[in-house]
């Protein structure tokens, strides 16, 4: 994103609409601190400027354009068709069978969330961590895509510099590890300069048991009360 | 994306707040499926959302008018919705279950109160996303009241500053609660802020600040 100077008047009245905190005030007129900037398009989209001072980049070079796909939820992921920063994961799973049973189970690593923001710096000590545990990581997920090894969760060198608003690491693990993936998924925790949320996903049994909470429950994790759940209604063609 | 699960609530207490998402399953019943998805968003908004959108072009509250986004859907629209009570969440799932059109839906709410929705309508839940909530930095985080306003739009389009900038225009007397919350579901293009449970979390805070 960039101001045009020519237009902006200096009310200021933009700044408190980005959640990067990245419009900054130099002699009387805002401008955008390029480096903080995740191209999410809020500024843009919200027309918060009265000369319509803010113009998005038509096309974004490559490492930065990757700021828009995990940015802006306009944003298409050519690879996937998915718009936003992860797949369609459990939301889809009455159709696809991506989680086809209970004795393996799918979590993901929401990083960034809210209004904090991360850079692929903090993503790799996730990936890294993750990849040690030898968890199968989700191909069609954007993250993925800039891994150098699913062996060693290396990302893609020239991508590290970027900052984005969040992603989602996606992985499968057989039921009985998540407890362990979580630990870890804890301690790495203390390493980066962001925050993560975990979503766990799991297949409902017949009788509507949720075999994972139990496993969680017993070493000590919370399962917060709210959850999403994929009621069954998606058929295949 | 998981924007609609970690949706944060004081004390994880209950809060009348169930999100609805459907959107087709790409490269297995997405061919064609722009007339169903049309159909799922209609059968939503004929049970009075408190927020309407589709992911891809944007919700009420962002100016996008209900025939539009109708006129505008693609096979790969994201339509979501949002409703504050049992109720409506149990004749809108009702509807979708009777209008088999084989597309998938979820909801997002407390997970005791869905399940039973779903068996009085007699839906079987198929698969759960769990949240464990936040790890890391959370220092860095904004104050819980906030928290629970910005996490209402999972993109994070919704700033802790435009929160806080709102909050005080309403204890001045310059907004009312509503218009406010309004305002505050602008950012968010998938139509899944909740605009009635923030104009309750605005009336909280604001008279908590009363009371002291």
């Amino acid at each position: 994103m960039q101001i045009n100077s020519e237009l902006c008047l200096g009310c200021a009245k933009c700044i408190k609409f980005c959640p990067m905190k990245a419009i900054e005030m130099e002699n009387k007129k805002a401008i955008i601190n390029q480096t903080l900037c995740a191209e999410c398009g809020v500024c843009h989209r919200l027309a918060v400027c009265e000369t319509n001072a803010f113009i998005p980049c038509v096309e974004l070079p490559w490492p930065r354009s990757l700021r828009s796909i995990f940015s802006d939820p306009v944003t298409i992921f050519q690879e996937t068709g998915c718009s936003g920063r992860g797949t369609e994961e459990m939301k889809t799973n009455d159709v696809t069978n991506r989680f086809k049973d209970t004795k393996y189970v799918g979590i993901a690593v929401d990083v960034g969330r809210p209004n904090v923001g991360c850079s692929l710096k903090d993503v790799e000590k996730i990936t890294r961590v993750l990849a040690l545990l030898g968890v199968e990581f989700e191909k069609l997920n954007p993250i993925s895509y800039l891994m150098k090894d699913f062996n060693t969760g290396d990302l893609i060198e020239e991508v590290l510099d970027e900052k984005v608003i969040s992603c989602v690491i996606e992985v499968l693990v057989p039921i009985a590890n998540v407890p362990e993936v979580v630990d870890e998924l804890k301690e790495v925790a203390k390493d980066i300069d962001t925050v993560f949320s975990i979503g766990i996903i799991c297949k409902v049994e017949k009788d509507l048991s949720i075999p994972v909470i139990p496993i969680l429950e017993q070493r000590g994790y919370f399962v917060k009360p709210s959850a999403k759940t994929n009621i069954g209604l998606g058929k295949r063609i | 994306m998981t924007h609609t699960l970690h949706r944060y609530r004081k004390n994880n207490e209950k809060a009348d707040d169930y999100v609805l998402l459907s959107m087709a399953a790409q490269g297995f019943n997405s061919i064609n499926a722009r007339e169903k998805l049309v159909e799922v968003f209609k059968i939503m908004y004929s049970e009075n959302p408190d927020n309407i959108g589709d992911d891809n072009q944007g919700g009420i509250y962002t100016g996008k008018k209900i025939e539009e986004i109708i006129e505008n859907a693609t096979d790969k629209a994201y339509m979501d919705s949002v409703f504050s009570s049992k109720d409506s969440l149990g004749a809108v799932l009702n509807k979708l279950k009777e209008a088999d059109l084989g597309i998938s839906v979820t909801v997002t709410g407390d997970m005791d109160d869905v399940f039973e929705v779903m068996q009085d309508v007699e839906l079987k839940p198929h698969t759960v996303n769990l949240s464990l909530g936040y790890f890391g930095k959370k220092e860095l985080l904004p104050d819980e009241d906030i928290l629970e306003i910005v996490t209402m739009c999972g993109h994070s389009m919704v700033c802790k500053d435009h929160v806080q900038y709102i909050m005080k225009r309403v204890e001045k007397g310059i907004m009312t609660t509503k218009e406010a919350a309004q305002d505050l579901a602008r950012p968010c293009t998938c139509g899944i802020f909740n605009v009635k449970r923030a104009e309750g979390i605005l009336e909280r805070c604001y008279r908590g600040k009363e009371e002291a």
